[in-house]
Protein backbone atom coordinates (compact mmCIF):
# COMPACT_ATOMS: atom_id res chain seq x y z
CA UNK A 1 0.00 0.00 0.00
CA UNK A 2 1.06 3.43 -0.57
CA UNK A 3 0.89 4.90 2.68
CA UNK A 4 3.07 3.38 5.31
CA UNK A 5 0.32 2.27 7.81
CA UNK A 6 2.08 0.26 11.00
CA UNK A 7 0.36 -2.75 11.40
CA UNK A 8 0.49 -4.69 14.91
CA UNK A 9 1.30 -8.38 14.95
CA UNK A 10 -1.28 -10.16 17.68
CA UNK A 11 -0.84 -13.64 16.30
CA UNK A 12 2.07 -15.54 14.60
CA UNK A 13 0.88 -18.76 12.95
CA UNK A 14 2.69 -21.99 10.83
CA UNK A 15 4.84 -21.49 8.90
CA UNK A 16 5.37 -17.37 8.00
CA UNK A 17 1.60 -16.67 8.98
CA UNK A 18 0.91 -14.01 10.91
CA UNK A 19 -2.29 -12.00 11.86
CA UNK A 20 -2.02 -8.22 12.16
CA UNK A 21 -4.07 -5.28 13.66
CA UNK A 22 -4.22 -2.61 10.82
CA UNK A 23 -6.43 0.31 12.97
CA UNK A 24 -8.66 -2.52 14.25
CA UNK A 25 -9.32 -4.53 11.10
CA UNK A 26 -7.02 -8.06 11.37
CA UNK A 27 -5.64 -9.34 7.97
CA UNK A 28 -3.55 -12.21 7.47
CA UNK A 29 -0.04 -11.40 5.89
CA UNK A 30 2.99 -13.37 5.55
CA UNK A 31 6.38 -12.83 7.61
CA UNK A 32 8.52 -14.47 4.82
CA UNK A 33 10.62 -11.23 3.93
CA UNK A 34 11.13 -10.01 7.72
CA UNK A 35 13.34 -11.48 10.56
CA UNK A 36 12.66 -11.67 13.92
CA UNK A 37 9.04 -10.80 14.58
CA UNK A 38 7.45 -11.47 17.58
CA UNK A 39 3.62 -10.53 18.79
CA UNK A 40 3.23 -6.90 19.86
CA UNK A 41 5.85 -5.36 16.89
CA UNK A 42 5.15 -3.48 14.23
CA UNK A 43 5.37 -3.97 10.43
CA UNK A 44 4.75 -2.04 7.46
CA UNK A 45 2.82 -4.54 5.08
CA UNK A 46 2.26 -4.84 1.16
CA UNK A 47 0.39 -6.86 -0.74
CA UNK A 48 0.48 -8.98 1.94
CA UNK A 49 3.51 -9.03 3.09
CA UNK A 50 5.69 -7.68 6.06
CA UNK A 51 8.23 -5.67 4.58
CA UNK A 52 9.68 -3.93 7.68
CA UNK A 53 10.11 -3.63 11.34
CA UNK A 54 9.35 -0.54 13.36
CA UNK A 55 10.28 0.00 17.14
CA UNK A 56 6.89 0.60 18.71
CA UNK A 57 8.02 4.45 19.94
CA UNK A 58 8.63 4.86 15.73
CA UNK A 59 5.36 3.00 14.81
CA UNK A 60 3.46 5.53 17.52
CA UNK A 61 5.05 8.93 15.63
CA UNK A 62 3.80 7.11 12.58
CA UNK A 63 0.39 6.44 13.51
CA UNK A 64 0.03 9.85 15.44
CA UNK A 65 0.99 11.36 11.57
CA UNK A 66 -1.49 9.03 10.36
CA UNK A 67 -4.49 10.41 12.46
CA UNK A 68 -3.56 13.98 11.71
CA UNK A 69 -3.85 13.03 7.73
CA UNK A 70 -7.31 11.53 8.43
CA UNK A 71 -8.51 14.93 10.28
CA UNK A 72 -7.08 16.78 7.35
CA UNK A 73 -8.63 14.14 4.58
CA UNK A 74 -12.22 14.80 6.59
CA UNK A 75 -11.57 18.18 6.27
CA UNK A 76 -11.06 18.16 2.59
CA UNK A 77 -14.43 16.25 2.25
CA UNK A 78 -16.74 18.24 4.05
CA UNK B 1 -23.09 7.76 -24.59
CA UNK B 2 -24.68 7.61 -21.46
CA UNK B 3 -24.04 4.19 -19.28
CA UNK B 4 -27.50 1.99 -18.78
CA UNK B 5 -25.11 0.07 -16.72
CA UNK B 6 -25.24 -3.23 -15.48
CA UNK B 7 -21.79 -4.59 -13.88
CA UNK B 8 -20.64 -7.83 -15.80
CA UNK B 9 -17.06 -8.03 -14.46
CA UNK B 10 -15.30 -6.19 -11.16
CA UNK B 11 -12.07 -7.15 -10.44
CA UNK B 12 -8.99 -5.36 -8.59
CA UNK B 13 -5.42 -4.63 -9.78
CA UNK B 14 -3.75 -7.47 -9.07
CA UNK B 15 -0.84 -5.69 -7.24
CA UNK B 16 -2.67 -4.85 -4.11
CA UNK B 17 -4.61 -6.41 -2.00
CA UNK B 18 -5.53 -9.59 -3.94
CA UNK B 19 -4.14 -11.60 -0.93
CA UNK B 20 -5.70 -9.93 1.44
CA UNK B 21 -9.56 -9.34 1.20
CA UNK B 22 -11.41 -7.89 4.24
CA UNK B 23 -14.93 -7.90 4.27
CA UNK B 24 -14.34 -4.01 4.91
CA UNK B 25 -11.48 -1.91 5.05
CA UNK B 26 -9.73 0.19 8.15
CA UNK B 27 -10.15 3.61 7.85
CA UNK B 28 -6.53 4.06 7.66
CA UNK B 29 -6.39 2.38 4.06
CA UNK B 30 -9.64 4.49 3.02
CA UNK B 31 -7.56 7.31 4.02
CA UNK B 32 -4.79 6.19 1.29
CA UNK B 33 -7.13 6.45 -1.64
CA UNK B 34 -8.18 3.77 -4.60
CA UNK B 35 -8.22 4.34 -8.33
CA UNK B 36 -11.40 3.16 -10.29
CA UNK B 37 -11.35 1.88 -13.80
CA UNK B 38 -14.64 1.06 -15.80
CA UNK B 39 -14.68 0.17 -19.47
CA UNK B 40 -18.27 1.14 -21.04
CA UNK B 41 -18.20 -1.67 -23.76
CA UNK B 42 -20.11 -1.03 -27.28
CA UNK B 43 -20.49 -4.26 -29.24
CA UNK B 44 -17.17 -5.79 -29.63
CA UNK B 45 -15.51 -2.66 -28.90
CA UNK B 46 -15.17 0.25 -25.90
CA UNK B 47 -16.79 3.06 -26.28
CA UNK B 48 -14.90 4.89 -23.66
CA UNK B 49 -13.24 5.13 -20.25
CA UNK B 50 -13.84 6.51 -17.24
CA UNK B 51 -10.84 7.02 -14.63
CA UNK B 52 -11.76 8.15 -11.17
CA UNK B 53 -8.96 8.67 -8.31
CA UNK B 54 -9.60 9.32 -4.47
CA UNK B 55 -6.03 9.93 -3.71
CA UNK B 56 -5.82 12.44 -1.28
CA UNK B 57 -3.59 15.36 -1.46
CA UNK B 58 -1.87 15.96 1.47
CA UNK B 59 1.05 17.60 1.05
CA UNK B 60 -0.09 21.15 1.30
CA UNK B 61 -2.20 20.39 4.66
CA UNK B 62 0.69 18.32 6.50
CA UNK B 63 3.96 19.55 5.41
CA UNK B 64 3.34 23.51 5.26
CA UNK B 65 3.93 25.58 8.40
CA UNK B 66 6.87 23.66 10.04
CA UNK B 67 10.24 23.82 9.01
CA UNK B 68 11.78 21.74 5.85
CA UNK B 69 13.67 19.34 7.93
CA UNK B 70 9.98 18.41 9.44
CA UNK B 71 8.31 18.26 6.33
CA UNK B 72 11.01 15.86 4.79
CA UNK B 73 10.80 13.66 7.68
CA UNK B 74 7.23 13.85 7.36
CA UNK B 75 7.26 12.77 3.82
CA UNK B 76 9.51 10.01 4.49
CA UNK B 77 7.60 8.70 7.41
CA UNK B 78 3.90 8.48 5.52
CA UNK B 79 4.74 6.18 2.33
CA UNK B 80 5.93 2.81 2.13
CA UNK B 81 7.11 2.30 -1.27
CA UNK B 82 8.93 5.18 -2.23
CA UNK B 83 9.53 6.62 1.35
CA UNK B 84 13.01 7.10 0.09
CA UNK B 85 12.27 8.65 -2.79
CA UNK B 86 9.98 11.36 -1.12
CA UNK B 87 12.02 12.18 1.72
CA UNK B 88 15.46 12.51 -0.40
CA UNK B 89 12.97 14.93 -2.93
CA UNK B 90 11.97 16.97 0.09
CA UNK B 91 15.55 17.37 1.26
CA UNK B 92 16.58 18.56 -1.98
CA UNK B 93 13.76 20.78 -2.82
CA UNK B 94 14.17 22.99 0.30
CA UNK B 95 18.07 23.06 0.10
CA UNK B 96 17.41 24.46 -4.24
CA UNK B 97 14.89 26.97 -2.25
CA UNK B 98 17.37 28.02 0.89
CA UNK B 99 20.24 27.67 -1.59
CA UNK B 100 22.28 25.25 0.86
CA UNK B 101 25.08 23.16 -1.45
CA UNK B 102 25.64 19.73 -0.73
CA UNK B 103 29.02 18.00 -0.95
CA UNK B 104 29.77 15.48 -3.73
CA UNK B 105 29.77 12.57 -1.64
CA UNK B 106 26.41 13.38 -0.11
CA UNK B 107 25.10 13.51 -3.44
CA UNK B 108 26.43 10.37 -4.62
CA UNK B 109 24.86 8.64 -1.66
CA UNK B 110 21.08 10.27 -2.30
CA UNK B 111 21.71 8.76 -6.19
CA UNK B 112 22.80 5.45 -4.63
CA UNK B 113 19.33 5.58 -2.22
CA UNK B 114 17.42 6.11 -4.93
CA UNK B 115 18.63 3.29 -7.16
CA UNK B 116 18.80 1.12 -4.58
CA UNK B 117 14.89 2.06 -3.70
CA UNK B 118 14.38 1.46 -7.33
CA UNK B 119 15.92 -1.91 -7.41
CA UNK B 120 13.87 -2.89 -4.91
CA UNK B 121 10.64 -1.97 -6.64
CA UNK B 122 11.33 -3.01 -9.81
CA UNK B 123 11.92 -6.67 -7.99
CA UNK B 124 8.80 -6.79 -6.60
CA UNK B 125 6.91 -5.88 -9.79
CA UNK B 126 9.42 -8.54 -11.75
CA UNK B 127 8.12 -11.24 -9.18
CA UNK B 128 5.08 -10.86 -7.63
CA UNK B 129 2.61 -12.70 -9.08
CA UNK B 130 0.47 -11.17 -11.33
CA UNK B 131 -3.65 -11.46 -11.48
CA UNK B 132 -5.06 -15.27 -11.58
CA UNK B 133 -2.22 -16.47 -9.70
CA UNK B 134 -2.46 -14.58 -6.62
CA UNK B 135 -2.31 -17.92 -4.72
CA UNK B 136 1.16 -18.59 -6.12
CA UNK B 137 3.52 -17.30 -3.44
CA UNK B 138 6.55 -16.04 -5.07
CA UNK B 139 10.10 -16.89 -3.98
CA UNK B 140 11.05 -14.79 -1.37
CA UNK B 141 15.13 -15.66 -2.07
CA UNK B 142 15.90 -12.20 -4.38
CA UNK B 143 13.44 -10.29 -2.31
CA UNK B 144 15.41 -11.00 0.95
CA UNK B 145 18.60 -10.65 -0.73
CA UNK B 146 18.14 -7.09 -2.28
CA UNK B 147 17.22 -6.06 1.09
CA UNK B 148 19.98 -7.61 2.69
CA UNK B 149 22.41 -6.23 0.38
CA UNK B 150 21.28 -2.80 1.91
CA UNK B 151 22.78 0.34 0.09
CA UNK B 152 26.70 0.02 -0.32
CA UNK B 153 27.30 0.12 -4.37
CA UNK B 154 29.61 -2.75 -4.54
CA UNK B 155 27.26 -5.01 -2.30
CA UNK B 156 23.98 -4.30 -4.05
CA UNK B 157 25.64 -4.42 -7.22
CA UNK B 158 26.84 -7.62 -6.33
CA UNK B 159 23.33 -9.12 -5.13
CA UNK B 160 21.75 -7.49 -8.40
CA UNK B 161 23.78 -9.35 -10.78
CA UNK B 162 23.69 -12.72 -8.55
CA UNK B 163 19.83 -12.04 -8.96
CA UNK B 164 18.93 -11.10 -12.54
CA UNK B 165 21.50 -14.03 -13.57
CA UNK B 166 19.70 -16.51 -11.23
CA UNK B 167 16.43 -15.76 -10.97
CA UNK B 168 15.44 -12.98 -13.61
CA UNK B 169 17.17 -13.46 -16.75
CA UNK B 170 19.05 -17.24 -16.36
CA UNK B 171 22.10 -15.64 -18.06
CA UNK B 172 24.27 -12.24 -17.00
CA UNK B 173 23.06 -9.05 -17.50
CA UNK B 174 25.94 -8.15 -20.03
CA UNK B 175 24.83 -11.08 -22.01
CA UNK B 176 21.22 -10.19 -22.03
CA UNK B 177 21.21 -6.63 -22.84
CA UNK B 178 22.90 -7.41 -26.13
CA UNK B 179 19.90 -9.45 -27.56
CA UNK B 180 18.36 -7.71 -30.61
CA UNK B 181 14.55 -7.83 -30.20
CA UNK B 182 14.61 -11.10 -32.30
CA UNK B 183 16.92 -12.36 -29.46
CA UNK B 184 14.73 -10.83 -26.85
CA UNK B 185 11.55 -12.82 -28.24
CA UNK B 186 13.29 -15.87 -28.41
CA UNK B 187 14.23 -15.24 -24.73
CA UNK B 188 10.66 -15.40 -23.75
CA UNK B 189 9.70 -18.16 -24.81
CA UNK B 190 12.65 -20.01 -24.11
CA UNK B 191 14.11 -18.50 -20.56
CA UNK B 192 12.16 -20.58 -17.83
CA UNK B 193 12.03 -17.23 -15.27
CA UNK B 194 9.46 -15.75 -13.40
CA UNK B 195 9.24 -12.76 -16.11
CA UNK B 196 10.12 -14.65 -19.06
CA UNK B 197 7.29 -16.32 -18.91
CA UNK B 198 5.10 -13.33 -18.24
CA UNK B 199 6.48 -11.75 -21.37
CA UNK B 200 6.15 -15.00 -23.23
CA UNK B 201 2.30 -14.83 -22.09
CA UNK B 202 1.93 -10.94 -22.82
CA UNK B 203 3.48 -11.34 -26.68
CA UNK B 204 0.62 -14.27 -27.55
CA UNK B 205 -2.20 -12.02 -26.68
CA UNK B 206 -0.64 -8.21 -26.97
CA UNK B 207 -2.09 -5.16 -25.80
CA UNK B 208 -3.16 -2.33 -28.11
CA UNK B 209 0.19 0.00 -27.92
CA UNK B 210 0.08 3.55 -26.63
CA UNK B 211 0.73 5.81 -29.59
CA UNK B 212 -1.19 9.40 -28.64
CA UNK B 213 -0.07 10.07 -25.65
CA UNK B 214 3.68 11.27 -24.99
CA UNK B 215 6.36 10.21 -22.89
CA UNK B 216 7.31 13.27 -20.22
CA UNK B 217 10.57 13.58 -20.29
CA UNK B 218 13.02 12.15 -17.96
CA UNK B 219 14.77 13.78 -15.18
CA UNK B 220 17.54 14.43 -17.38
CA UNK B 221 15.93 16.12 -19.89
CA UNK B 222 14.72 18.51 -17.68
CA UNK B 223 15.77 22.67 -17.57
CA UNK B 224 14.84 25.50 -15.04
CA UNK B 225 12.36 27.22 -17.49
CA UNK B 226 10.29 24.46 -18.27
CA UNK B 227 10.47 23.51 -14.24
CA UNK B 228 9.20 27.27 -13.34
CA UNK B 229 5.84 26.77 -15.43
CA UNK B 230 4.98 23.84 -14.59
CA UNK B 231 5.61 25.30 -10.95
CA UNK B 232 3.08 28.10 -11.66
CA UNK B 233 0.20 25.30 -12.58
CA UNK B 234 1.40 23.47 -9.30
CA UNK B 235 0.90 26.37 -7.45
CA UNK B 236 -1.92 28.43 -9.17
CA UNK B 237 -4.64 25.51 -10.38
CA UNK B 238 -5.85 23.50 -7.17
CA UNK B 239 -6.52 20.56 -9.67
CA UNK B 240 -3.34 20.15 -11.43
CA UNK B 241 -1.54 17.97 -9.50
CA UNK B 242 -4.76 15.21 -9.52
CA UNK B 243 -4.61 16.00 -13.98
CA UNK B 244 -1.53 17.04 -14.59
CA UNK B 245 -0.45 18.03 -18.22
CA UNK B 246 2.40 18.98 -19.83
CA UNK B 247 2.42 20.71 -22.98
CA UNK B 248 -1.15 20.65 -23.25
CA UNK B 249 -1.37 16.93 -22.70
CA UNK B 250 -1.07 14.19 -20.77
CA UNK B 251 1.47 12.41 -20.64
CA UNK B 252 3.42 9.07 -19.24
CA UNK B 253 5.98 8.72 -17.18
CA UNK B 254 7.87 5.93 -15.72
CA UNK B 255 10.43 3.15 -17.60
CA UNK B 256 9.78 3.99 -21.02
CA UNK B 257 10.56 7.74 -20.43
CA UNK B 258 13.99 7.29 -19.07
CA UNK B 259 14.76 4.25 -21.86
CA UNK B 260 13.40 5.91 -24.92
CA UNK B 261 16.98 6.24 -25.85
CA UNK B 262 18.29 2.92 -24.76
CA UNK B 263 20.02 0.67 -26.78
CA UNK B 264 18.12 -2.75 -26.16
CA UNK B 265 14.43 -1.35 -25.42
CA UNK B 266 14.47 1.81 -28.31
CA UNK B 267 14.83 -1.35 -30.91
CA UNK B 268 12.24 -3.41 -29.18
CA UNK B 269 9.91 -0.02 -29.03
CA UNK B 270 10.84 0.59 -32.62
CA UNK B 271 9.11 -2.97 -32.87
CA UNK B 272 7.05 -3.22 -30.64
CA UNK B 273 5.34 -0.17 -29.69
CA UNK B 274 4.44 0.85 -26.29
CA UNK B 275 2.27 -1.75 -24.21
CA UNK B 276 2.52 -3.89 -21.00
CA UNK B 277 5.23 -6.11 -22.42
CA UNK B 278 6.85 -3.48 -23.46
CA UNK B 279 6.59 -1.63 -19.84
CA UNK B 280 7.88 -5.22 -18.35
CA UNK B 281 10.84 -5.59 -20.18
CA UNK B 282 11.59 -1.97 -19.51
CA UNK B 283 11.97 -2.83 -16.12
CA UNK B 284 14.03 -5.69 -16.48
CA UNK B 285 16.48 -3.01 -18.93
CA UNK B 286 16.81 -1.00 -16.28
CA UNK B 287 17.28 -3.58 -13.67
CA UNK B 288 19.81 -5.40 -15.80
CA UNK B 289 21.77 -1.72 -16.33
CA UNK B 290 21.63 -1.14 -12.59
CA UNK B 291 25.02 -2.24 -11.50
CA UNK B 292 27.17 0.07 -13.64
CA UNK B 293 24.62 2.58 -12.61
CA UNK B 294 25.67 2.08 -9.39
CA UNK B 295 28.99 2.93 -10.08
CA UNK B 296 27.76 6.41 -11.42
CA UNK B 297 27.36 5.06 -14.55
CA UNK B 298 24.13 7.33 -15.81
CA UNK B 299 22.10 10.17 -15.98
CA UNK B 300 21.32 11.85 -12.03
CA UNK B 301 18.26 10.44 -10.66
CA UNK B 302 18.02 13.55 -8.05
CA UNK B 303 17.78 16.78 -9.34
CA UNK B 304 17.15 19.85 -7.98
CA UNK B 305 16.23 23.73 -9.16
CA UNK B 306 15.78 26.74 -7.17
CA UNK B 307 12.85 28.68 -9.04
CA UNK B 308 11.97 32.04 -7.42
CA UNK B 309 13.05 33.76 -4.28
CA UNK B 310 12.89 31.02 -1.55
CA UNK B 311 11.13 28.65 -4.19
CA UNK B 312 12.29 25.33 -5.07
CA UNK B 313 11.46 22.06 -7.31
CA UNK B 314 12.97 18.84 -7.13
CA UNK B 315 12.94 15.49 -9.00
CA UNK B 316 13.32 12.01 -8.67
CA UNK B 317 13.17 8.76 -10.83
CA UNK B 318 11.52 6.51 -9.38
CA UNK B 319 10.06 3.15 -10.62
CA UNK B 320 6.77 3.97 -11.40
CA UNK B 321 8.52 7.35 -12.77
CA UNK B 322 9.23 11.30 -12.34
CA UNK B 323 8.24 12.26 -8.71
CA UNK B 324 8.20 16.17 -8.34
CA UNK B 325 8.60 17.98 -5.01
CA UNK B 326 7.92 21.95 -5.19
CA UNK B 327 8.15 23.86 -1.95
CA UNK B 328 8.03 27.75 -1.25
CA UNK B 329 9.98 28.49 2.47
CA UNK B 330 9.75 31.90 3.97
CA UNK B 331 11.60 32.62 7.45
CA UNK B 332 12.54 28.94 7.47
CA UNK B 333 8.75 27.75 7.36
CA UNK B 334 7.43 25.91 4.77
CA UNK B 335 4.92 28.28 3.18
CA UNK B 336 3.70 26.04 0.17
CA UNK B 337 4.32 21.92 -0.73
CA UNK B 338 2.99 20.38 -3.94
CA UNK B 339 3.58 16.92 -4.32
CA UNK B 340 3.26 16.07 -8.57
CA UNK B 341 3.52 11.93 -9.02
CA UNK B 342 3.96 9.49 -11.44
CA UNK B 343 0.09 7.80 -10.80
CA UNK B 344 -1.79 10.88 -11.59
CA UNK B 345 0.42 11.25 -15.02
CA UNK B 346 -0.29 7.86 -16.17
CA UNK B 347 -3.81 7.24 -14.30
CA UNK B 348 -5.01 10.73 -15.82
CA UNK B 349 -8.24 10.32 -17.40
CA UNK B 350 -7.22 11.16 -20.62
CA UNK B 351 -3.55 9.18 -20.48
CA UNK B 352 -2.05 6.32 -21.97
CA UNK B 353 -4.12 4.04 -19.70
CA UNK B 354 -6.93 5.26 -21.12
CA UNK B 355 -5.63 4.76 -24.82
CA UNK B 356 -4.78 1.71 -24.38
CA UNK B 357 -8.16 0.52 -23.43
CA UNK B 358 -9.92 2.41 -25.74
CA UNK B 359 -8.50 0.55 -27.80
CA UNK B 360 -8.84 -3.18 -26.92
CA UNK B 361 -11.66 -5.35 -28.54
CA UNK B 362 -14.41 -6.44 -26.09
CA UNK B 363 -13.88 -10.10 -26.07
CA UNK B 364 -13.57 -12.47 -23.48
CA UNK B 365 -9.88 -11.45 -22.33
CA UNK B 366 -10.84 -7.85 -21.58
CA UNK B 367 -10.70 -7.54 -18.35
CA UNK B 368 -7.14 -9.88 -18.19
CA UNK B 369 -6.21 -7.32 -20.71
CA UNK B 370 -7.55 -4.26 -19.10
CA UNK B 371 -6.14 -5.63 -15.32
CA UNK B 372 -2.78 -5.90 -17.46
CA UNK B 373 -1.84 -2.62 -18.40
CA UNK B 374 -3.00 -1.14 -15.34
CA UNK B 375 -0.47 -3.32 -13.52
CA UNK B 376 1.92 -2.05 -15.83
CA UNK B 377 1.66 1.37 -14.91
CA UNK B 378 1.73 0.55 -11.66
CA UNK B 379 -0.72 2.71 -9.53
CA UNK B 380 0.72 3.33 -5.62
CA UNK B 381 -2.91 2.49 -4.25
CA UNK B 382 -5.19 0.11 -5.07
CA UNK B 383 -6.94 0.00 -8.34
CA UNK B 384 -10.18 -1.58 -9.26
CA UNK B 385 -11.39 -2.45 -12.87
CA UNK B 386 -14.98 -3.06 -14.20
CA UNK B 387 -16.95 -3.14 -17.09
CA UNK B 388 -19.71 -2.04 -18.24
CA UNK B 389 -22.28 -2.35 -20.73
CA UNK B 390 -22.74 0.59 -22.77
Amino acid sequence: MCLAIPARVVQIGDGDQAIVDLGGVRKEISLALVEDVAVGDYVIVHVGYALTRLDPEEAERTLALMAEAGLTVQAQDT
Amino acid sequence: MRARGHRLVRIDCPDHDTRMRTPAPSPLETLEGHIRVTLFQLGDGVDRVAIASSRPHLAQRLLAGGTAREAAERVGRLYTLCGRAQRLAAEAAAEAATGEALSADRLARRERQVLAEQAREHLWQLLMPTAGQAAAAPDPTPLRRIVAAGEEADALADALTRILTEHLLGEPPAAWLSRDPEALRHWCEAAATPPARRLAGFLRDPDPPVTAIPLLPALARWQADALRGLALQVFGEPVFCTRPLWRESPAETGVLSRLCDDPTLSAWIADMGRGSATRLLGRLVELARLPSRLQGDGPAVVRAWPLDEGMGVAGVETSRGLLLHFVRIEAGLVTDYRILAPTEWNFHPEGALAEALTAMPADTRLAERARRVVASLDPCVACQVEIRHA
